[in-house]
């Protein structure tokens, strides 16, 4: 990992294209501008990471279970029309 | 004559899509960038689940369901660069879809409503959206 010490209002230049800029901070957090083009996507790595997890979990869905729970649930449907 | 794409998937066997009807992920979803275009299969005995295929990687398939069946109202913070890669549109171009998963341990159904899958449909592009508010959870019970 490169790693580079930057103050507030300093920036880092990535590629052509990306620019992270530390716009100020507050006991240990620090706040980040990002300059991007728009079709990179920039996330906060958890979120990214949980998101990532989530999709693949849901690929491993048993497609039996859904029919089950398919049949569940329109059947819950009729009778809370009745 | 509209074009056909044939794949293969072991649960769903052998299926014929409409090249009309390919959705384009430019940047795929999360975890598999890769993965560019899919197609949205409906097969009555699995409503009101639908199923988000891939086409370069057909065994990749992931259950979907509408937004709207887990919550009454489905309003996320969406804002232009989050969808940047779809297109231009109307708002009544725009589908959600939210991504399901039965857990193997508890069966419990989750719908991930703070990743949604948006299609615009009139220009058949498409892609996953992170809410970045804490509106809605990633695993949202459905039923």
């Amino acid at each position: 990992m490169l790693i580079l010490t930057r103050k507030i209002g300093e920036s880092i230049n990535i590629g052509t294209d990306i620019k992270i800029t530390v716009v100020s901070i507050d006991g240990s957090q620090v706040r980040l501008g990002i300059d991007a083009p728009k079709d990179v996507i920039v996330h906060r790595e958890e979120v990214y990471k949980r998101i990532m997890e989530e999709n693949k979990a849901a690929l491993g869905t048993s497609t039996i279970d859904l029919k089950t729970i398919a049949q569940d649930w329109k059947k819950m449907k009729k009778s809370k029309k009745e | 004559m509209t074009k056909e794409i044939v794949v293969n998937n072991s649960q769903f066997g052998t299926l014929s899509i409409e090249e009309e009807k390919v959705i384009t992920f430019p940047q795929g979803i999360f975890g598999f960038e890769e993965l560019t275009r899919y197609a949205i299969l409906v097969f009555e005995e699995y409503e009101p689940f639908q199923f988000l295929i891939s086409i370069d990687e057909p065994e990749i398939s992931f259950p979907v369901i509408s937004p709207l069946l887990a919550v009454e109202k489905y309003e996320p913070k969406i804002t232009k660069e989050d969808i940047a890669l779809i297109g231009d549109f109307k708002d009544e171009d725009l589908i959600m879809y939210a991504i399901v998963t039965i857990k193997s341990d508890s069966k419990e159904v989750t719908a991930n409503l703070k990743g949604p899958i948006v299609i615009n449909q009139k220009e058949r592009l498409a892609q996953q959206v992170v809410i970045e508010s804490d509106e809605y959870s990633m695993e949202h019970p459905f039923m």
